[in-house]
């Protein structure tokens, strides 16, 4: 992401929350933060709790953001947002946070008499994490037909340029889905396993070497010279030694959840 | 790549179908998307790259420090010894590693050990230069409510702190002065050896301070077995106690753990430092003030039976009294208060206050304004007294120099404030403390050291402010000296016999460590200033205190391990 694109980030997830702008202007924002969003990017945490708890009316914090520090006007006081500051992490955080879960309908607007069905279709993000002492990520973004069990790759990409509505059109009804989302997921997850296996494997062959080579450094290290008295704190020092080596260098793949969708669409989809 | 275990994390599709069957709640689609974006964002694209610098946009490391986190990261599989020569910035090189591991998501529970005087310091380096959200350790509930923790390893390794300490898995274990950790048989390296770690750092700038021996246990800490088994270790490299043999293979051997950048090793070079001694005689009004105090200094130490503590007040007395009159009188009003109201110090400081109403010169501010106003460049002036320092900045103020002032005492803000203002706005900076605050005031290359503190590392400490990584000009340091006074006996010890002033940075502490002195410097001082009847038996004494270190600086410079010379030729 740059600059420009880390700005425009910004105002989106602003402009999600419905977030009331004292001032836009190209270099900086001034903003009045809502009650959702306070809570993830305030830092006051206790002042939530208190007012809850009190039944007490929040006074709402304003922030200014500073994208452009270089042409910024200089009576403007804020913070500089960009690539690498906590508060970019924040939003970032909280945008994954408050972006797990949709429900979805095509809404073209068209051919209003005729009744049209919308198929089910499950759409998952998900991050491959290839991990050793070393890591790589690889982000698949599958969609399963939840009629027909078919799998489109990269379905988040298709269903951009869709008309999406979160309210199910008039004159449009829902197919019953064939496959529950859990029979669903164990067949996304059997692709996912498939698309694994195409991926190099170098680097978990030479994980595995490594830690051979640290394990018999240190089994020889561990193996003699040790007085008899100390041979039982010696063997479980020695285990110690070995699960460290392990945790570090074993080679592992994590699939973990980034989001995931029910979307509803013309059964022309995906062509 | 069915031999790779694989985890499919599922938790999720519970929620997922809970939501489904209430109807709700469910999130914006602008949200998911920008969800997407972030994580795609995130995500970690190659093994082998160095990621964390993107992420850092305020910090601008020098090239070795960045070849350094790469080695660590990428050949050393994240355990390391770092051993960079003082002043080449291990703690930007151990702050790049851990960045980079937090960044992809492979380091998550760290705990950083250090002595407990850099506590502070640690935390806010990784703060501010690296955005990492690192907490000082104070209650034992902390150990493991956080996830970055800086604590003191004397404190860490106590129960009931260590039990909590050794309950933890930490992803990375980052321990700084880690040259204390040498003996194999201390409570410290016992404890850092039960500690269930994944990466590693150890950060020394003195890796073999006196044996092969002790860096063996180091590398057997991070890395057990890597230089094989003691006996093996001991037939293959050592010959004597500093001396080793089979260097090429032993080198090849320490390269795979340890990475030690220096100096002399190019591309990092540092300006020179000019020193000058600049002596002041005092006024007879001043001169008759300073015996005045001398007398009733002595006086005071023999009526109070020679207790260590009140010797400590009284030799202040003497120093302060030496850096001006208002920093003398302040303790002077202390002590006449503190007194019993028929105690004889009552009288002995009523007797000194007419002596101090008769001074009307200030020697020494007078001298530091010449100097000023020759430099006409930014200039530094430490003092080791708050009363002198605001007295001197309403002098400058009455010639038109313009200065600020900083100490400790200051909150965090208005200590930025204040440094800004100097950047910005002052000519002068007055400054009571230099020490441990990691405050970065490269743009400026004079310093006037009003007074002298009477720890050798203090007076490192100052300079350090100014003479480092990213200073470009030479280093220009001025000592003030008032003639005939104990101001002169000290500086005379500290500059012309120990030389201090010339010594290569870090050279100090490796000396001071070694010195192994009854009391610390500044208490061995105070003895012998207050036990001497004469002034012949004090000269003779500081003498003798100067030739030990010389001697010991020879020593080292000649028959360290850590140089390159016939006797011991590992280099790295």
């Amino acid at each position: 992401m740059n600059q420009q694109e880390i700005q425009h980030f910004v105002e989106r997830y602003l402009e999600a929350h419905e977030s009331t702008f004292v001032e836009k202007q190209d270099t900086y924002l001034t903003v009045t933060l809502p009650k959702e969003v306070d809570k993830d990017l305030g830092n006051r945490p206790f002042y939530w709790t208190y007012c809850e708890r009190m039944g007490i009316e929040p006074v709402p914090i304003t922030l200014t953001f500073i994208f452009d520090r270089e042409q910024v006007p200089d009576h403007i006081q804020g913070e500089w947002v960009g690539f690498g500051t906590r508060r970019l992490r924040q939003i970032f955080q909280s945008a994954v946070k408050h972006g797990k879960f949709v429900r979805l309908y095509e809404d073209d607007g068209n051919s209003r008499f005729d009744t049209v069905p919308l198929v089910p279709w499950l759409g998952i993000n998900y991050r491959v994490e290839f991990i050793c002492d070393q890591k790589r990520d690889l982000i698949l973004s599958p969609g399963i037909n939840l009629i027909s069990g078919n799998i489109v790759p990269s379905f988040l990409d298709k269903i951009r340029s869709l008309p999406l509505s979160a309210r199910l059109p008039d004159y449009r009804f829902t197919m019953e889905p064939i496959f529950s989302v859990n029979s669903a997921v164990s067949r996304v997850e059997h692709w996912i396993q498939q698309m694994i296996e195409r991926e190099d494997r170098n680097w978990a062959e030479r994980a595995r070497e490594r830690l051979q080579e640290e394990l018999s450094l240190l089994s020889a290290y561990y193996g003699s010279e040790q007085k008899e008295e100390d041979r039982e704190n010696v063997a479980s020092e020695y285990e110690k030694r070995v699960e460290e080596l392990k945790w570090q260098f074993e080679p592992r793949i994590e699939v973990k959840l980034i989001n995931a969708g029910l979307f509803y669409l013309h059964s022309s989809f995906p062509s | 790549m069915t031999d790779i275990p694989v985890h499919f994390e599922r938790n999720w599709v519970e929620e997922l179908n809970q939501r489904i069957t209430q109807d709700g709640p469910w999130d914006k689609w602008e949200l998911f998307q920008l969800a997407m974006e972030a994580e795609e964002t995130m995500a970690v694209r190659e093994f082998d790259q160095l990621l964390c610098l993107k992420h850092l946009p305020d910090l601008t490391p020098f090239d070795h420090q960045i070849e350094t986190a790469k080695k660590v990261l990428f050949d050393m599989h994240g355990r390391a010894i770092l051993a960079d020569e003082v002043g080449l910035g291990k703690t930007i090189e151990a702050g790049l590693v851990l960045k980079e591991y937090m960044v992809r998501g492979l380091a998550k529970k760290i705990l950083i050990l250090v002595p407990s005087s850099l506590v502070v310091q640690w935390c806010r380096e990784l703060n501010q230069k690296f955005g990492i959200p690192a907490m000082a350790q104070k209650k034992e509930y902390m150990w493991k409510q956080y996830d970055v923790l800086v604590a003191s390893i004397d404190t860490a390794k106590r129960d009931p702190h260590r039990k909590h300490v050794l309950e933890q898995d930490y992803d990375m274990l980052i321990i700084d002065e880690a040259h204390k950790l040498k003996n194999k048989k201390t409570k410290n390296y016992q404890f850092v050896k039960e500690i269930k770690k994944k990466y590693a750092l150890l950060l020394t700038a003195t890796p073999i301070q006196n044996s092969l021996d002790e860096l063996y246990n180091l590398i057997t800490l991070l890395k057990p077995g890597h230089l094989g088994k003691t006996a093996d270790f001991q037939k293959n490299y050592v010959e004597g106690k500093r001396q080793s043999k089979n260097n090429a293979l032993l080198r090849r051997e320490l390269e795979k753990v340890m990475i030690r950048n220096r100096r002399s090793d190019g591309g990092i070079e540092f300006t020179r430092r000019h020193v000058q001694t600049v002596p002041l005689t005092l006024s007879p009004e001043e001169r008759e003030l300073y015996e005045g105090v001398s007398r009733f200094v002595r006086e005071e130490y023999q009526r109070s039976g020679k207790r260590g503590q009140n010797a400590f007040a009284l030799i202040t007395l003497q120093r302060e009294v030496c850096s001006s009159r208002d920093a003398a009188f302040v303790t002077l009003a202390n002590m006449y208060n503190r007194a019993a109201p028929d105690s004889p110090v009552r009288d002995g400081v009523r007797n000194l206050i007419p002596l101090i109403k008769n001074v009307k010169t200030h020697s020494k501010a007078e001298k530091t304004v010449e100097l000023i106003q020759e430099i006409q460049d930014k200039v530094i002036i430490f003092t080791e007294y708050r009363a002198t320092q605001e007295f001197l900045q309403q002098y400058l103020a009455e010639k038109g120099i313009t200065s600020v002032l900083y100490r400790g005492g200051f909150k965090r803000s208005k200590k930025d404030w204040m440094l800004e203002l100097f950047e910005s706005r002052a000519q002068v900076l007055i400054a009571t403390e230099a020490g441990g605050e990691g405050i970065n005031l490269q743009f400026c290359n004079q310093i006037i050291n009003y007074d002298m503190p009477w720890n050798p590392m203090r007076v490192e400490q100052r300079i350090g402010r100014v003479h480092r990584l990213g200073q470009t000009r030479d280093v220009y340091i001025y000592n003030l000296s008032t003639t005939d006074t104990i101001e002169q006996h000290i500086l005379n010890l500290l500059y012309e016999k120990i030389r201090l002033f010339e010594m290569v940075i870090g050279e100090l502490d490796t000396i001071l460590e070694r010195l192994n002195l009854k009391h610390n410097m500044e208490e061995s001082l105070v003895e012998i200033l207050l036990e001497s009847d004469s002034q012949r038996e004090m000269e003779i004494k500081l003498d003798n205190m100067g030739q030990v270190i010389r001697s010991l600086r020879e020593e080292m410079t000649s028959g360290s391990a850590d140089r390159t010379d016939s006797q011991n030729p590992i280099t790295w």
